[in-house]
């Protein structure tokens, strides 16, 4: 079934075309959050309350991209979890240290041997050292692969500051993995 | 100088590089900046390191999800909000307002009846209307006659003719208006008051607190308005942040 119609269906109340939406987006929505969060149980927290509250305001969806527009949600619900650990003592660094996906082993598929656990470290302690609205807009564009239009959408901001926080956060990251040595040679003047 | 101005150059176009990795640049600043990346070795680096950053941003592996986050609920659960009876409340309180405005307006409530006190005879300002309607509404009053005395009601009643009783029989005088203070004498030379239906409505004469109904009506569409509007605005914040902007 396309999306248009699980969408529409949703809207009218059947909760099992909108479960069919949630099987397709469960794992965009989980890895933002978990991006956002490093921390798997805080990631699961989110995405569950995410789903919960799209299917609540699925009557106000007023078209356009529904992934974005689901990413919205979750990215509201990750900003209310940072303000909340905020005011906590972070996660332990240790944590992430051993488990740079915030996740058991058991959960990583095959495709991490792409890149080594020490590279995935460096970059997932990058992201963690952007400003959390830098790290969205890179994340979204260059590990969920959304147009610049949709993240637009998704962070409810103009095309030109999309354009502006990805170009400062890839620059930032950047410089992180090279100062960490990732990248060879002498910084740019 | 040519330092200074090369570097300003190159952080021009070192701001396209992210979106030119992406293709969101426009033919112009496209063909501007590869001719750009061509003369400048450090816009080059500049542009190598951030495709790879972006490239092993694309590398990362998505991790799976623990478990199945599919909704359980039966139907969309409406928020219960206290906006609908506000709304439908606050309607019907400026609809009380307006009809106990109008009726105000129009005199349609009923006006006290009896006799009006002293203090609402001096305080009557006479006016053309209220002269006529004095003449024609004086009409002899069955109060006690006032106590004259022998050959004096001239001079206690300001000038006003005794009533002749000499023959047995009363004459009646015609009321007569003492411009000075705004009242009419009738008949045995006692005052009337000069005053009208509308002046006595005007100064608060309902039978009923019309005016304080009014007021008090007023405060509650008030404190009605302000607190929808506050519902409202809250009910707007939330739906923006639980919805965003889809």
């Amino acid at each position: 079934m396309a999306e248009d119609e699980l969408v529409q269906r949703s809207r009218q109340g059947d909760i099992a075309s909108f479960n069919q939406l949630v099987a397709i987006y469960q794992r965009s929505v989980f890895n933002l959050a978990l991006r956002m969060l490093s921390d798997a149980q805080a990631a699961e927290d989110a995405t569950q309350e995410a789903f919960l509250s799209a299917w609540r305001h699925i009557s106000g969806f007023r078209g356009g991209s529904f992934k974005a527009w689901l990413l919205s949600i979750v990215a509201n619900c990750c900003r209310d979890e940072l303000r909340r650990l905020k005011r906590r003592p972070a996660v332990p660094l240790a944590d992430l240290e051993a488990n740079p996906d915030g996740l058991p082993a058991s959960t990583c598929s095959v495709e991490d041997d792409l890149l080594s656990l020490e590279l995935r470290e460096e970059i997932y302690r990058g992201l963690v050292s952007l400003q959390p609205e830098q790290r969205l807009v890179v994340i979204l564009s260059d590990i969920q692969g959304l147009s610049y239009e949709e993240i637009a959408q998704a962070t409810c901001c103009s095309l030109g500051t999309v354009k502006s926080r990805l170009s400062r956060g890839r620059a930032h990251l950047r410089d992180y993995l090279r100062l960490r040595g990732t990248f060879a040679g002498p910084p740019s003047s | 100088m040519l330092r200074k101005f090369l570097k300003g150059n190159c952080h021009r176009f070192r701001e396209m590089i992210s979106p030119y990795i992406d293709g969101r640049i426009t033919e112009v600043e496209r063909q501007a900046l590869e001719s750009h990346l061509a003369s400048c070795h450090g816009c080059r680096r500049e542009l190598e390191s951030l495709r790879t950053t972006v490239g092993l941003l694309h590398r990362l592996p998505l991790a799976e999800v623990p478990r199945s986050f599919t909704v359980v609920e039966t139907r969309p659960v409406a928020v219960p909000t206290a906006l609908g009876p506000l709304r439908w409340a606050t309607a019907v309180a400026v609809l009380v307002l307006i009809v106990l405005s109008a009726g105000d307006l129009f005199h349609i409530y009923p006006e006290k009846s009896g006799p009006p006190s002293e203090k609402s005879i001096v305080a009557a300002s006479p006016t053309p209307e209220s002269q006529e309607m004095a003449r024609s509404a004086a009409v002899p009053s069955p109060a006690p006659m006032p106590t004259i005395p022998p050959g004096g009601g001239d001079k206690a009643l300001g000038g006003t003719p005794a009533p002749d009783v000499s023959n047995g029989q009363i004459v009646v005088t015609t009321p007569t208006l003492s411009p000075e203070d705004g009242t009419s004498e009738g008949v045995f030379g006692v005052a009337v008051p000069s005053t009208t239906a509308g002046n006595e409505a005007a100064e608060g004469g309902y039978r009923w607190p019309v005016h304080q109904i009014e007021l008090a009506v007023l405060g509650v569409v008030a404190v009605m308005v302000a607190a929808t509007i506050m519902v409202w605005r809250r009910g707007a914040r939330s739906s923006v942040k639980e919805g965003g902007d889809g």
